[in-house]
């Protein structure tokens, strides 16, 4: 994990319990990670190989490309990001905090539903506005 | 040689200037990917570039140039290779006033390997008003030790003369390259002969 930006380890804690909830709660979870605009990591779960400083790094190239391309295309806000690959789907929304914007990037295994990831990752995004 | 598209590569390390530049170059309003930036150690400054930026410009001759920059920091690697594929050249922003200006270049020289082995590479080495070592010559001696041969200029991007220049001289050598190649397959036996 990157050390420099999210200084607030009271937070980064709560954030990370309620990373570890959204996982218990959805099995099909594979992976989260939370991170900040820029691409640092914030606090993550893992049932995957992948690196969540990597997944990080992505996950802000990702969502800046679709709030651009919304932005450009006069469709206002990006809401979420959504891949749908062979193996998994991934899903990415921003969270507006009290302080500064997070992204959270939502891993789902093979066969996990669409909407059951985006259901969790709005709850998430709820609860966490309010850390 | 007229009338292509190219697309080309700004890159440098984070504040370097590559969103600049292509601001100062474009003829369309830039498409910007910039978010808050929260590593104020690393840089002073609100904003870094996530994914990338682009703008275009149109030559004197009718060629068009698409203009790309990338990300700085190297945790967003992954998008150097993706914004490099079909690029013909690239044009690589040093800022000076960093504690190791050549360590940095060496970063994307790296990188950036397989444009630098075709030789379509412009180095521009920005605040050497204020910081004026590493001089122009100890890059010629550091790439000169490399084996490489890359124009190395002083360049302020905010002046859009100044990016001109940059992409002119990348420019010459990506023409350079495609007239070597047009020539070599115009006289590789079985070439079709003029009348």
């Amino acid at each position: 994990m990157f050390d420099q930006p999210f200084r607030d380890s009271a937070r980064s804690s709560r954030l990370q319990a309620r990373l570890v909830a959204l996982a218990d709660a959805v099995p099909d979870v594979v992976e989260a990670v939370l991170s900040t605009e820029d691409g640092f990591e914030v606090a993550s779960i893992g049932r995957s190989s992948v690196s969540p400083a990597k997944v990080a790094a992505m996950t802000s190239s990702l969502h800046a490309v679709g709030a651009t391309m919304s932005d450009e295309s006069g469709l206002a806000a990006c809401r979420n990001v959504i891949v749908e690959a062979a193996a998994g789907t991934i899903v990415i929304v921003r969270i507006a905090t009290r302080e500064t914007a997070l992204l959270l990037t939502i891993v789902g295994r093979h066969g996990a539903l669409l909407g059951t990831l985006l259901f969790a990752s709005r709850e998430f995004a709820a609860a966490a506005a309010k850390e | 040689m007229s009338g292509h598209e190219y697309k080309i590569i700004f890159t440098g390390t984070m504040g370097a200037g590559k969103t600049t530049a292509i601001a100062a170059l474009s003829e369309i309003p830039p498409v910007s990917t910039d978010v808050p930036n929260s590593d104020l150690g690393a840089f002073q400054k609100a904003t870094t570039t996530a994914a990338f930026d682009y703008g275009e410009l149109t030559l004197d001759g009718g060629n068009r140039l698409r203009l790309y920059g990338t990300p700085g920091q190297e945790r967003f690697r992954f998008m150097w290779s993706i914004l490099a594929r079909g690029a013909l050249g690239v044009i690589v922003l040093v800022d000076n006033s960093r504690p190791d200006p050549l360590a940095d270049l060496g970063i994307y020289i790296d990188n950036f390997a397989d444009v630098v082995a075709t030789g379509c590479l412009t180095i521009a080495v920005g605040r050497l008003d204020t910081h004026p070592d590493p001089s122009l010559d100890v890059y010629y001696e550091w790439l000169l030790a490399r084996d490489l041969a890359i124009p190395v200029l002083a360049a302020d991007v905010r002046r859009r003369d100044d990016v001109l220049v940059l992409v002119d001289t990348l420019f010459s050598l990506i023409e350079a390259k495609v007239i070597a190649a047009e020539e070599a397959d115009a006289m590789a036996p079985g070439a079709a002969v003029g009348d």
